[in-house]
């Protein structure tokens, strides 16, 4: 891979850059169509610099690495770009790491009852099957609905109908990996506020994909990756905490939360009570954040790919990005027709960058994990196009279901989109 | 260790155990899956341990499948109703010439568990778990007459009708749909009912003399001679390779298995002086009993069966009488004075210590477990029978068999119940207790039978499944809607253990108020079983009852004559 330095002019300054340099900025391996930031995507040049530079100058010296571990800054500058406050936001390893320490953080108990969906990360159900025979909490869970023609109201009636007198959390992804919904955030946490319920958020795909207020959400948690859409090092991620209380966005008190892992938690006594205002009673991040010493450099390459976003501008980044989506969606059900397609494409409101479809001919071929995984390796391996398959639960199919799934960002084009269908499309004839 | 092993590299074994019946879709948990784990394999199985107590002892591991379906290779999907399995290259059967183990074969082993032949016990299993098994099931039967059906009868079923939770993507990938969650599937794949079959069994009526004469090899021993004469021959499998085998190895030329009639104690000496290097069927006497506290999973050995077919015992007023009459520490004592070295305790509940589920349990208690005729007689009296009763118990000739049944027959006798012996040959006698229809003829009123747990641990199902449920090794014919609610409950509740457990035990207990069955002995082999000192490191296998791991065995360093003798060390 021949992207080791960054081509001269690769600071973005105070310039408004074309897309075609923006997409300059990025290490891509030449010859490639990356269309796959649903699983990983690209670091800038300016990231990969910056986790080299900041590794040397913390190492061999004697200065003291736990202050910088703590990324105060960073994680102000971030909150900023989401809406909310450095005391609500955490630098993790990862959207899996922020997950589980908010899942075994939650005060929960036997006989509380979570909802949540088939079509979660693994390690969201795992975490809480853990807390299951932790703690003898039940789960109920609830298959989404697949297809082109999906509407938000019934993933929402969905929820509403899972829910019972026990339960005490609603924990979703915000854009499901499998077939990349766009669940109805906000109107989930409405929901949620109703039955005065934990809102847990499984917001892997969210961060440099999104211009999103994460505070206007209503959510509670929201954990995410930094390694995906926001293109930091692997090994990074965000998580967002309410700490206080902003009865618009949402009135439900602060649920009471304990801070696993954590050097900061005091070793005698009681953090203070949590805040019932605006106004925050404790650094509820800080207690997570402090877990012993920290890549310095992780959370300063993060810290820079945010930056660049935000220079770039992040609504900028959405509309590009979902305009590229809807290009390849059409393109996919030119090709492919709708009724191919698992991913929401009618409604709006449902439809992200992530679009997972069906490529065969033959119904039967969607349970084939050997056929798909065939189709995904010889586009890799003849045609070096990034995708990947994915497999998930179709109410009222016996089967699993396998599709191809295509994710778009700021770094692709239209070109490149049309070829990688066009080829794709060739080769599901063939395979068919 | 593979040193001078003596005149030759030859395993010996002899006893009482059976050799009429090696067909693996046949197994009923007997003797016979040591030896059919030489030439047959599965899905999934057990790499031996030397210690047994370890829990790669339990833990499958690929055996036929290149791995373990999880949801790491994506052979696992969230709902745990979709396994993919890849089958590992190069595993070839000893056909001429030899060809690749497929999935098809695979199929057609799952397949032949299903027809009007076998009844194998594990079937409910599978059933119950993969979709569409049941109905393939039912119309298989409804379509051949098990009154002496032809191969090809058979064969034509099996080939013209697919269980539609089997999708075979290819030669080399095979997915099971389930009916429902299972965490155990993989388990049961391990099951040496679920080997699969090669394309020239159709040829056969399964667990046919014909069959057991045209056994394929994908082990590392072949069956050489057909098992006439109580004596059986496995030799070297020349398709076989070690470098695709991760579960067997081949430490011998050949593996020789002698039916004797032979007593615990003539076993010892007959291994002491070197004639035998192993028992088969039944332990040797055990002299030096290896770490009795050993924490392993018991097994029920024996439990006494009530055919609620026919007869009083049909009613379970007359069950909960007969069973009270028991002295079960009798029974405990004449077992553990054949001193083969076994853990032994008296069992009160169906599911052994050690398997989920178990729970302490006595709903019909004695002073001493040593019964109460005199509540049996009331009972009795209660239910209409103030004079006793007459009843048909049937045994194998074994000295075990043979023993519990006068013991329990004399028990019964103080409370006024005459019990006529039936001593039948153990090949008789299965066949007899498999059979509802001479159940329903009543034929027989009481027998003994033991259930060891196919798989460890989350194995809720293993016992209460089978013999309690439809079919399975319920011999008795043990009926309760009640029961089977709380089946099919745990059964469903895959994914919330607590709930499942619940069900089990609860299942239990109604089963236990109903005296299904009378539970006799927990019990637990000797580990390592006594071996002659031409052989070391015996590893036994937990998921095959403890027994030894022919596959694994090694010959001893040492020179043959120059080996502590087994007796000088009494």
């Amino acid at each position: 891979v021949e992207h080791t330095s960054a081509p001269a002019g690769s600071d973005l300054g105070n310039r408004n850059p074309t897309w075609a340099e923006i997409r300059d900025l990025f290490a891509l391996t030449p010859g490639t169509i990356h269309l796959n930031t649903g699983t990983v995507g690209a670091m800038p040049y300016a990231v990969l610099d910056t986790v080299d530079r900041v590794t040397r100058e913390w190492t061999g010296g004697l200065m003291d690495v736990y202050p910088p571990g703590m990324y105060a800054e960073h994680r102000a500058a971030i909150a900023k770009a989401y809406g909310v406050d450095q005391d609500e936001m955490v630098i993790t390893h990862n959207a899996t790491e922020g997950m589980a320490r908010v899942i075994h953080g939650l005060d929960l108990h036997e006989g509380d009852e979570v909802v949540t969906t088939s079509h979660e990360c693994y390690s969201v159900l795992s975490n809480f099957n853990l807390l299951r025979n932790r703690h003898g909490i039940s789960i109920r869970t609830v298959t989404l609905p697949t297809g082109y023609d999906v509407r938000a109201e019934e993933i929402v009636d969905l929820f509403e109908a899972a829910i019972t007198p026990r339960t005490k959390v609603i924990a979703f992804a915000a854009i499901t990996l499998f077939t990349g919904t766009m669940l109805p955030i906000r109107r989930l946490c409405e929901l949620a506020h109703r039955h005065g319920l934990v809102t847990v958020i499984d917001g892997a795909l969210v961060p440099g994909m999104l211009d999103l207020d994460m505070r206007a959400t209503g959510a509670d948690f929201i954990s995410c990756s930094g390694s995906k859409f926001q293109c930091g090092p692997l090994g990074t991620g965000l998580l967002y905490v309410r700490n206080k209380v902003h009865p618009e966005h949402n009135p439900l008190p602060l649920p009471t939360f304990w801070p696993v892992i954590s050097t900061w938690y005091p070793m005698k006594g009681s953090p203070p009570p949590r805040s019932t205002t605006q106004v925050e009673s404790d650094n509820m991040a800080d207690y997570l954040q402090s877990a012993g010493s920290a890549s310095i450099a992780r959370g300063a390459a993060l810290a820079k790919a945010a930056e660049m976003w935000d220079d770039i501008g992040r609504a900028r980044i959405e509309h590009r990005i979902m305009e590229l989506a809807e290009h390849a969606r059409g393109r996919l059900a030119e090709r492919f027709g709708t009724t191919a397609m698992y991913s929401p494409g009618a409604d709006p409101r449902l439809r992200s960058p992530l679009i997972a479809f069906h490529p065969f001919r033959r119904e039967e071929d969607a349970w084939n994990v050997k056929k798909i995984h065939t189709f995904v390796s010889r586009l890799e391996a003849e045609h070096r196009i990034w995708v990947r398959w994915t497999e998930f639960d179709v109410a009222g199919s016996p089967h699993q279901h396998y599709a191809a799934r295509m994710t778009t960002h700021i770094f692709n084009n239209h070109e490149e989109i049309d070829h990688a269908i066009g080829i794709m499309a060739g080769l599901a004839e063939e395979m068919s | 260790v593979t040193g001078d092993p003596g005149p030759d590299r030859v395993l010996r074994l002899s006893g009482p155990g059976q050799l009429g019946q090696l067909d693996a879709a046949a197994s009923t948990g007997t003797s016979a899956d040591q030896l059919t784990r030489l030439f047959t394999r599965q899905l999934f199985g057990y790499r031996a341990q030397r210690d047994p107590r370890s829990w790669q002892a339990i833990a499958p591991v690929p055996d036929l499948a290149a791995e373990i379906p999880s949801i790491y290779n994506a052979g696992v999907g969230a709902s745990y109703t979709s396994y993919v399995v890849h089958l590992r290259p190069e595993v070839r059967w000893d056909t001429t010439p030899p060809r690749p183990v497929t999935t098809h074969d695979v199929v057609r082993g799952l397949k032949r568990l299903c027809g009007p032949v076998l009844a194998p016990p594990v079937l409910p299993y599978f059933t119950s778990t993969i979709r569409g098994m049941a109905e393939f099931h039912e119309g298989y039967l409804a379509a051949v007459s098990p009154d002496g059906p032809i191969a090809e009868e058979l064969a034509h079923y099996q080939n013209s009708h697919e269980i539609s939770g089997l999708l075979v993507l290819d030669d080399e990938t095979i997915v099971f749909e389930l009916l429902r969650p299972a965490l155990d599937l993989v388990a049961m794949l391990a099951l040496p009912g679920a080997s699969p079959a090669p394309a020239e069994y159709d040829a056969f009526v399964p667990g046919s003399p014909e069959l057991n004469a045209n056994l394929r090899s994908t082990g590392p021993y072949r069956p050489i001679r057909h098992p006439r004469d109580g004596w059986l021959r496995l030799e070297r499998n020349p398709v076989w390779r070690q470098d695709g085998d991760p579960v067997r190895d081949r430490h011998f030329d050949a593996i020789e298995v002698t039916v004797a009639d032979l007593t615990p104690e003539e076993l010892a000496r007959r291994i002491g002086s070197g004639e035998i290097d192993l028992a088969w069927g039944t332990p040797a006497l055990e002299t030096h009993p290896h770490d009795p506290d050993l924490d392993l999973a018991m097994a029920l050995d024996p439990y006494l069966v009530f055919n609620t077919r026919s007869g009083a015992l049909a009613r379970a007023e007359v069950r909960r009488a007969v069973g009270y009459a028991i002295d079960k520490t009798a029974i405990a004592d004449l077992h553990a004075g054949l001193g083969t070295g076994a853990t032994i305790r008296v069992a009160s509940s169906i599911i052994p210590p050690g398997n989920e589920a178990h729970q302490d349990l006595d709903p019909y208690p004695t002073p001493g477990d040593h019964g109460d005729p005199g509540m049996c007689r009331a009972l009795l009296a209660e239910a209409g029978y103030p004079d006793g009763l007459n009843l048909t118990a049937i045994h194998p000739d074994t000295e075990p068999g043979r023993s519990t049944a006068r013991s329990y027959a004399a028990d019964l006798a103080k409370a006024g119940v005459s019990v006529r012996l039936v001593e039948l040959a153990p090949a008789a006698y299965f066949d007899l207790l498999r059979d509802p229809a001479r159940a329903e003829a009543g034929e027989w009123d009481l027998a003994t039978a033991a259930w060891a747990p196919g798989w460890l641990p989350g194995n809720g199902r293993v016992f209460l499944q089978p013999m309690l449920g439809v079919a399975g090794a319920n011999y008795g014919g043990y009926r309760s809607p009640e029961v089977d609610a709380l089946i099919e409950q745990a059964l469903d509740s895959a994914e919330h253990p607590a709930t499942a457990i619940a069900a089990w035990r609860k299942a239990e207990r109604v089963a236990m108020s109903d005296a299904a069955i009378v539970p006799l002995l927990f019990r637990r082999p000797a580990v390592p079983p006594a071996h002659s000192s031409r052989v070391c490191d015996v590893p036994v296998v937990p998921a095959l009852g403890c027994s030894a791991d022919l596959a694994t065995v090694r010959l001893s360093s040492l020179p043959h004559r120059q080996a502590t003798n087994w007796s000088d060390r009494r």
